[in-house]
């Protein structure tokens, strides 16, 4: 092509050449004749060879379907795709492939569908994938560590007091309305600081957020709060909407859990947010019912209970133990070599209450599956206090042995102390007369709750969050005006970043609380204290001398 | 209990008590004439399968029609069908003891389709290389189809074997738009 022209014989050798390659070989294949389609779901006549969860397609159509039922003479298989074209006497094959995803880095950033499409329009998803099945058997005993490592969420009240841990499961639950999803972000986006060199906040978190049943808005709402909060290039977002076949929202959680494995079993930390399992159930109730599977309590079927717990097992610590970990359970092919121990899986699932109830059937079956819940009310957040936290209604059941020790000596008290305040809350509001006990009692209280708000996309550095509740606890904010709670906050962790920067990096790198650093935040908590107590006792005269003036 | 269910017990049934009374012969010989006469004799039909006629002139009518032409155990097993409401599904029960007979001899049954008629010759050829490959006897069903252009689609129970140039050609459709030129095409193209 020196000489700049295409002439035509060049282009026919080279569709000669392809054909030359093609080679005539007669398809050998097993097919089975669609009796029933519709809703999703079609049944099948023939295919007896066929196994559970494996892929069948049919070709006229261009659509694949997920065998679900395996019955005498008929095959039940869920269909992915556009669910209407097939209809009865169409030909179905077997593909001899379990349903599954493949995975690599470069869907980082990308919006995906539960089989592993693009749906953000940024063309194809490039490179060679690890094809990994849906459903895979969770990792045992044997090639698992306890949680010791925390997954710092960057909210003040999570960290402190429901500490979560790199391979926890903790539920988040609420009615709707309740910032379940901010919680869920505000953790994603606070993964960014693991992904930036030299922050010694851990080894970086790769997350997938995976939206099951939800609007297209909100889920772009998300994508786009994630990118503006340069979150999106560590974060994979799986998208079933409520538009899609419910097939896909079903499957759309395993999908999710099937990136996230492939993090932690090449030794990486992941992060899997599922929003949410509800609607997740819906999808199944919604299956199970078509396929004639009989239905137990609300009609969800039998089942209903595994297709939670099968999904968060396989959120796990893996051991750090190369060779142990290489002869992992359930371990597919395509991941053999690639192996490397260490690596965990977080679950975030999160469950939708209709009205606050939490003992219907789907929260309470989630919550014994868990190992902690993050309760978030609607009374809380309609009183201002976001996240709307239900800290009595709220634990971590392995999450104490991830809070970094700095943390766990100034949170201690935290939980208590909050719970002690609540039921004086309530207690004051029907009388006036209280001891000067009480009244302390009621002032801490207030001020921690304060000290615990926190904006939307704003998470809080652990080190600052261990300053700010040391302050709190230690009675540095007992005369500082509630109001002035927000300011005392930002100015006193400013001057910190300011004039104590290697107090807050030691921290961060030893996570211990020593005197010299408990020394540094006492004078800075008491200077910032006496400006903004003395600020207010010159308002109150202000204010005196004015009556004073008009009287 | 799904239809088929009740077919194979029934199918069953008959297999079993005539193998059991040494008529099995001549069974298979009177579910063949019966099959036979129930697709070419559309008032024979009528009589099992229409629910208007009572059961009492359903039952008088097989015994006169069938009790000197066959065998013992057919008369009464079509009539223990009528008895127990189940004389409708009587096609399909006769259907399914021959595929049970068919499945204990060896015997399977291959649908064959070709774009142009066959020669004998090709026919024992294809039925022998059949054999060959299942280790089973074949029973061909021919089919036309010039669609297929050429080449021939057989089907073997679930498994079909698909050698047409219709399905050829698709695959190369397929392939010259879908994937990217191979390797030494394009080395040797530069």
């Amino acid at each position: 092509m020196s000489n700049g022209s295409i002439r035509p014989d060049e282009v026919t050798d080279i569709l000669r050449r392809e054909l030359g390659d093609f080679e005539t070989e007669a398809e050998e294949y097993e097919a089975g004749t669609v009796l029933q389609a519709g809703d999703g779901i079609a049944t099948l006549y023939g295919l007896s060879n066929a196994q559970a969860s494996e892929l069948v397609e049919f070709p006229e159509q261009g659509v694949e379907g997920m065998v679900l039922n395996l019955e005498e003479d008929s095959v039940g298989v869920i269909l992915f795709g556009d669910v209407d074209s097939v209809s009865e006497g169409d030909e179905a094959r077997r593909t001899g492939q379990i349903a599954s995803v493949g995975v690599n880095e470069n869907m980082l950033g990308r919006v995906i569908d539960p089989l592993g499409r693009p749906l953000d329009g940024k063309g194809p998803i490039e490179g060679e994938k690890t094809v990994l099945p849906l459903e895979r058997k969770a990792p045992g005993v044997i090639y698992r560590e306890p949680v010791e490592e925390p997954l710092q969420t960057g909210i003040k009240a999570i960290d402190s007091m429901i500490p979560v841990g790199r391979g926890q499961r903790e539920l988040v639950i609420g009615d709707r309305q309740t910032g379940k999803t901010a919680v869920l972000t505000d953790t994603i986006i606070n993964q960014k600081q693991t992904h930036q060199e030299g922050t010694d906040s851990g080894d970086p978190v790769y997350c997938v957020y995976v939206a099951v049943g939800q609007k297209d808005s909100t889920v772009a709402q998300v994508q786009r709060d994630l990118e503006r909060n340069g979150a999106l290039e560590h974060t994979v977002i799986v998208n079933a909407s409520a538009s899609m076949p419910t097939p896909l929202q079903y499957v759309a959680p395993f999908a999710g859990a099937c990136i996230g494995e492939y993090f932690r079993d090449t030794g990486r930390d992941s992060l899997v947010c599922f929003d949410d399992l509800s609607k997740q159930a819906v999808a199944y109730r919604e299956l199970s019912l078509l396929l004639r599977r009989p239905p137990g309590r609300e009609a969800y079927p039998g089942d209903i209970f595994y297709l939670h717990s099968r999904l968060l097992e396989r959120a796990a610590k893996i051991i750090s133990d190369e060779e142990v970990a290489a002869q992992m359970n359930g371990l597919p092919d395509t991941l053999e070599d690639k192996v490397q121990g260490g690596g965990s899986l977080t679950a975030l699932p999160v469950i939708e209450t209709q009205a606050g109830d939490v003992s219907a059937y789907i929260p309470t079956n989630v919550i014994s599956i868990t190992d902690g819940q993050i309760y978030l009310e609607t009374d809380l957040f309609n009183a201002g206090i976001r996240p709307a936290i239900d800290v009595g209604g709220s634990v971590s059941r392995v999450g104490g042995s991830a809070q970094v020790d700095a943390m766990k000596d100034v949170a201690g008290t935290l939980r208590i102390d909050l719970s002690q305040y609540r039921e004086l809350e309530a207690f004051a509001k029907f009388g006036s007369d209280l001891d000067p006990s009480t009244q302390q009692q009621l002032n801490r209280g207030e001020r921690l709750v304060e000290i615990l708000n926190q904006d939307e996309f704003s998470p809080v550095p652990v080190e600052e969050q261990v300053a700010i509740i040391y302050a709190a606890i230690n009675g540095h904010l007992d005369d500082v005006p509630v109001d002035d709670i927000g300011d005392f906050e930002e100015e006193y962790l400013e001057r910190l970043r300011l004039r104590h920067d290697d107090v807050l990096t030691e921290i961060r790198e030893t996570e211990e609380l020593t005197d010299a650093v408990e020394e540094v935040f006492e004078e800075a908590a008491a200077d910032m204290a006496d400006v903004y107590a003395e600020e207010d006792e010159e308002e109150t005269e202000d204010v005196l001398a004015d009556e004073g003036a008009t009287a | 209990m799904s239809q088929r269910t009740v077919t194979r017990r029934y199918a069953a049934a008959l297999y079993e008590e005539a193998d059991a009374t040494g008529v099995l012969e001549a069974i298979d010989e009177d579910v063949r004439m019966l099959l036979e006469s129930l697709d070419a004799n559309r008032p024979l039909e009528r009589v099992f399968e229409s629910p208007v006629i009572p059961q009492d002139k359903k039952d008088s009518i097989v015994r006169e029609l069938l009790d000197d032409r066959v065998e013992g155990l057919t008369v009464q097993f079509l009539r223990l069908l009528i008895r127990k409401d189940r004389e409708t599904l009587t096609q399909e029960i006769l259907a399914q003891y021959q595929s049970l007979r068919d499945e204990q001899r060896g015997i399977v049954d291959a649908d064959v389709t070709v774009a142009r008629p066959l020669a004998d010759e090709a026919r024992t050829a294809l039925v022998d290389a059949l054999e060959e490959k299942t280790g089973n006897e074949i029973r061909l069903h021919l089919d036309e189809d010039p669609d297929l252009i050429g080449g021939l689609v057989v089907r073997i129970g679930d498994r079909v074997f698909d050698a047409s140039v219709r399905n050829q050609l698709g695959v190369l459709h397929d392939r010259l738009r879908d994937a990217p030129l191979s390797e030494n095409a394009l080395d040797e193209g530069a």
